[in-house]
């Protein structure tokens, strides 16, 4: 009876201490796949690029603010361009890299070539990511180019072409 | 007698033990064998367009692509005839080569359908 009572007790100390392991190996498991972020610059850019789609040609009408009408590009929206469009680049630190750039080209007519009024906000360095062709491009920030044809009441149309960039690379890689 | 009995009692202890530790390291193989699969999926997840295909395919999720409606508002809006041939051509071009999450004819004839009954 001496010798059963000491394998219960045995036994209780092995289930105790699988237990603790299988609990170990379900807070590991957990850690390992929630600890990693998710990668969300992509999505980022591309709402930031819808915003400023929809800042200057919105419901079949151009922003008043952008083109007089005698279509004529005003100045003052390319200056007051981020309160124009409800923008705010600005980051906490003095030294901190702003994360966005922010790219508009405007070309009159449906195949011209060249632009004829640009607006550009944010940090140029991150221009130079988009379009690097490398293997790895989790390090790089996230580009994202799109275009659009708006027409002014005056029946011109112009191509517009939009470039958002996000970097934000420490805050949303491993 | 009693010597018969011990030894058959050691034998199924040994036995027992035996069991239990083979158990412990199927246990402990199976538990290293989940931690490594789920650092496998995890890494950084990219939440974008590749995020999930069998989730947010065309044929799961219809999509939007704004870029797309606003050139096609441009193309009902536009009174002449010329430019409309030119920019629809233009706007299939770049419909071949990929630029729009939509599918270019299917959403043209939707805009037109919205815009004729406006």
């Amino acid at each position: 009876m001496k010798i059963n009572k000491k394998g219960d007790k045995l036994l209780s100390i092995y289930w105790f201490a699988i237990l603790v392991i299988v609990a170990t190996g379900v807070v590991i498991m957990v850690n390992v796949y929630y600890g990693s972020p998710y990668d969300v610059r992509q999505v980022e850019s591309g709402i930031l690029a819808n915003h400023v789609a929809n800042c200057i040609y919105f419901g079949g009408e151009v922003n008043p603010s952008l083109i007089s009408s005698n279509g004529i590009f005003k100045e003052d929206f390319r200056d007051h361009f981020m309160n124009y469009c409800t923008l705010n680049f600005s980051v906490e630190g003095e030294f901190t890299q702003i994360p966005y750039y922010l790219e508009i080209n405007f070309f009159k007519g449906i195949d011209s070539p060249t632009s004829v009024f640009n607006i550009s906000e944010g940090n140029q360095n991150l221009k130079s990511d988009c379009g690097v062709d490398v293997q790895d491009k989790s390090k790089l920030s996230k580009c994202t180019s799109n275009s659009f044809f708006m027409k002014l009441n005056s029946n011109d149309v112009y191509f517009v072409k939009i470039l958002a960039v996000v970097s934000k690379v420490n805050e949303n890689t491993n | 007698m009693k010597t018969q009995t011990k030894k058959i009692n050691s034998r199924g202890q040994i036995g027992e033990t035996l069991t239990w530790i083979v158990a412990t390291i199927i246990i402990v193989v199976m538990l290293i064998f989940f931690i490594l699969g789920s650092s496998l999926l995890s890494g950084t997840k990219n939440v974008g367009d590749t995020f999930r295909q069998s989730l947010t395919s065309a044929q799961v999720v219809q999509g939007t692509d704004l870029f797309l409606k606003k050139s096609l508002f441009t193309y009902t809006s536009i009174g002449s005839d010329t430019n409309k041939i030119i920019l629809d051509k233009k706007l299939s071009k770049m419909a071949d080569a990929g630029q729009f999450n939509l599918d270019y004819n299917s959403t043209k004839i939707e805009i037109l359908t919205r815009y004729a009954k406006r």
